[in-house]
């Protein structure tokens, strides 16, 4: 599971992730929402260790930056971007040898390749991709290092309406397998129905937490509970 | 380790694959090593003659060795580390691989692109043959020399990145640090210039003087020219050794002050990432950080149809801050510069003047690849706004001339000062350099429209430089041939003319640009 206590990150005099805490919980999915310059991606990347933060972040109990955090993290960035010259079925094998997966792992990664219709494109190169290819090869190789925690950035950007019903689908599976899925967003339908437990972020801060139970029972949905907070929230600052 | 090791292996090994699979993709590269060969094989018959002119060539080895060391410095202080490229972001760093050997692997690749760099030394045999006597060794001891300085400055600078990022107070002390180096140098230049001599010995004197031999790294790799292009190899491979032991040194400075080297790196990744996807859509455009004294209110803009286009792109121009001095200028001043040079060491020529035009358009035709004017044809607003092709083809060429008439102005001061020409060469030589802008931002257009469907980037930048070279070659030697019968003013004139109306000819052929814009 992922747990954040108070994390902070500056870009100079801007003040993009303010004292963050939450936890993202072993089989829940998570959404961070957020209009655009909330500092969704700022925390997404101190999470994935790719920033320097104040604060801390465990992943299973280890420091977020440490290489047993990093062996059960998967990470499906916003942009995609792959190896020019590598090709998708090398991409895999990359993938396993910089995760250490043992047995197992070839399986698996032709079950995903077929699941994302990529099958045919094995032995294409990256440079040969579009864009939505190129997400497509991020998220199996996400995926094949079966993740304790699924780290999600803009996941639909740029996916067709067959890979996107089997991202959702997907993201249940792991879910149900007792991962731990964190999905930053701002669109709405997209992740309407998916998910468990809600975290609005406004101006680097926490505005909101639900959980789908507490929204259900209030009779909102989740678009009018996303206006009425971020609304307010800049009536409020005006 | 043996992930890091696969994806080098499988790199090279899939790109050499996919050279030979695609042909066409290897005929700009064909052409590139036949260029290289036949310079380099041009003059290997001749007798090489005495060395000769060895302090010059000192003095412009380590004058190129500390540009690239002062470019890469303050590059590596605004966007850190250019190491490494998205993929590595999204794929390695967030993978359970050590940092250390990360930043080992980044190392070994960045070297691998200087090699390559480097083979563009074989183009300077002809150069070294002729000017200064010197032979093959020379371009080797170049090379390993240009590989070792270019490793070095990669990783000081990554090292100044991470130092200045983890105590913000620290980037204002090495700007400083790094300008008052730049001031130093120039100091350096006056003081042997009040030694007597003129402004010309005293930069060889300086910049060739063998105390920079102490200066490590830098030092080292101008030594390492030096002494190999003389055959004194034994002293070389010392000086290999000693780059060797600073890029070393480097290295452990990096992993043992911080591993957490990672958003040093993000920043320059996405750059290169953007400039690259940029690059792809036929744009060339810098996605660099805006800086914070850009005039951000300014008054409404003027003009309406085709105008609108001009004032705007103007509007645009007036936010860089160094619109009137970018990498064309370089140009304009670089004809002068080696003029003086040439003339210094060769003595007097009857072409001077067109030697010193050639050399500044020689140039341009590589520093003019980032003009305007093609990222001007990828806006979609040029294409269905309700106003004249011509018109708008002419507005999107307007500040391009503009910026070129700016040029020539430093060309003429250039010329004026360091050559002493007479009155009527000087005029001559600015229209006919002015000329140019016109045959350049038209041969932009002409590019658009005969090879805008190409994908092949190699291959555009191939015959770009050949039509322009097609544009300008017959003018250019109608005028050397009036200008020998007559007068330089009369060549230059009809040089210009020429030029003049080959945009002009070209301007009509492409009006249909901006109908379609497929």
């Amino acid at each position: 599971m992922l747990h954040i206590n108070g994390l902070t990150k500056r870009y100079g005099k801007l003040l993009a992730n303010d004292h963050l805490s939450f936890d993202v919980l072993p089989g829940r999915i998570t959404i961070l929402l957020g209009p655009n310059g909330a500092g969704k991606s700022t925390a997404i990347k101190a999470i994935a260790g790719l920033s320097r933060f104040e604060g801390e972040i465990t992943i299973d109990g280890h420091d977020n930056k440490s290489l047993e955090a990093k062996r059960a993290l998967g990470y499906i960035p916003e942009t995609p971007s792959v190896y020019e010259f590598l090709t998708i079925n090398e991409h895999m094998e990359f993938i396993a040898r910089a995760y250490g997966l043992t047995g197992g792992w070839r399986q698996r990664a032709d079950a995903l390749l077929t699941r994302f219709e990529l099958d045919d494109k094995r032995t294409k190169l990256g440079k040969e991709l579009s864009k939505g290819m190129q997400q497509k090869v991020s998220i199996c190789c996400a995926l094949l290092t079966e993740p304790t925690l699924l780290l999600v950035d803009e996941p639909m950007v740029g996916l067709d309406p067959h890979a996107i019903k089997e991202l959702k689908a997907v993201f249940r599976e792991e879910r149900d397998r007792g991962c731990a899925v964190l999905i930053s967003t701002h669109m709405l339908d997209s992740v309407s129905e998916l998910w468990d437990d809600l975290r609005i972020l406004m101006n680097g801060k926490i505005a909101a937490a639900r959980t789908r139970a507490e929204v259900d029972a209030s009779g909102e949905s989740l678009e009018e509970l996303f206006f009425d907070i971020t609304e307010r929230k800049e009536v409020g600052a005006q | 380790m043996k992930a890091l090791l696969y994806l080098l292996r499988k790199t090279i090994q899939n790109a050499l694959r996919e050279l030979v699979k695609k042909p066409v993709t290897l005929i700009p590269y064909l052409v590139i090593a036949g260029l290289l060969i036949f310079s380099a094989t041009m003059t290997s018959g001749e007798p090489a003659g005495e060395v000769r002119n060895l302090n010059a060539y000192a003095a412009i080895v380590n004058g190129v060795f500390l540009l690239i060391f002062c470019t890469s410095l303050l590059q590596g202080l605004k966007q850190g580390m250019a190491l490494f490229s998205m993929a590595d972001v999204n794929l390695l760093f967030t993978a359970p691989v050590n940092p250390r050997k990360i930043l080992i692997y980044g190392v070994v690749r960045q070297a691998g692109i200087l090699v390559l760099a480097s083979v563009c030394m074989l183009a300077q045999y002809p150069n070294l043959r002729m000017n200064c006597g010197l032979g093959g060794e020379a371009v080797a001891g170049l090379m390993i020399g240009y590989i070792l300085v270019g490793v070095f400055c990669q990783l000081f600078s990554a090292n100044l990145y991470a130092l200045c990022a983890a105590r913000p107070q620290w980037r204002k002390r090495v700007d400083a640090m790094l300008k008052g180096f730049m001031v130093l140098l120039a100091i350096g230049v006056v003081i042997f210039a009040m030694r007597g001599g003129d402004f010309v010995s005293a930069l060889v004197h300086f910049f060739g003087s063998d105390a920079w031999n102490y200066v490590p790294a830098l030092g080292f790799g101008r030594a390492i020219a030096l002494h190999s292009a003389v055959g004194q190899w034994g002293a070389a491979m010392v000086y290999v050794l000693l780059s060797l032991l600073c890029c070393g040194a480097m290295v452990l400075w990096l992993v043992r002050s911080d591993a957490d080297y990672y958003e040093d790196v993000l920043f320059a990744a996405e750059h290169a990432y953007n400039v690259k996807a940029a690059a792809k859509e036929g744009k060339v455009v810098s996605t660099g950080p805006v800086s914070k004294r850009v005039k951000r209110e300014l008054p409404p803009l003027r003009g309406h149809g085709a105008s609108a286009f001009f004032y705007r792109a103007m509007r645009e121009q007036s936010r860089k801050s160094l619109w009137l001095f970018s990498l064309s200028t370089i140009a304009a001043l670089a004809g002068p510069l080696f003029g003086m040079f040439m003339l210094r060491a060769e003595g007097p020529d009857p072409n001077w003047l067109w030697f010193v035009l050639f050399f500044s358009a020689y140039m341009l035709v590589f520093l003019s690849m980032t003009n305007s004017v093609p990222r001007e044809l990828t806006q979609h607003y040029l294409f269905v706004a309700p106003a004249r092709p011509v018109a708008k083809l002419a507005a999107i060429c307007a500040p391009q001339l503009i910026k070129h008439t700016a040029d020539t102005v430093v060309f003429l001061l250039a010329t004026a000062l360091l050559l002493h020409p007479s009155v009527p060469e000087l005029l001559g030589a600015g229209l006919f350099y002015l000329s140019l802008g016109a045959v350049f931002a038209s041969g932009m257009l002409l590019i658009e429209r005969l090879l805008g469907k190409l994908k092949n980037k190699m291959l555009i930048v191939l015959l770009y430089f050949t039509i322009l070279i097609l544009l300008v070659v017959p003018g250019a030697v109608a005028a050397i041939a009036i200008s020998g019968a007559f007068s330089v003013l009369a060549g230059c004139l009809l040089g210009a003319l020429w030029n003049v109306l080959a945009s002009l000819l070209i301007l009509f052929c492409c009006r249909g640009l901006l109908s379609a814009t497929a």
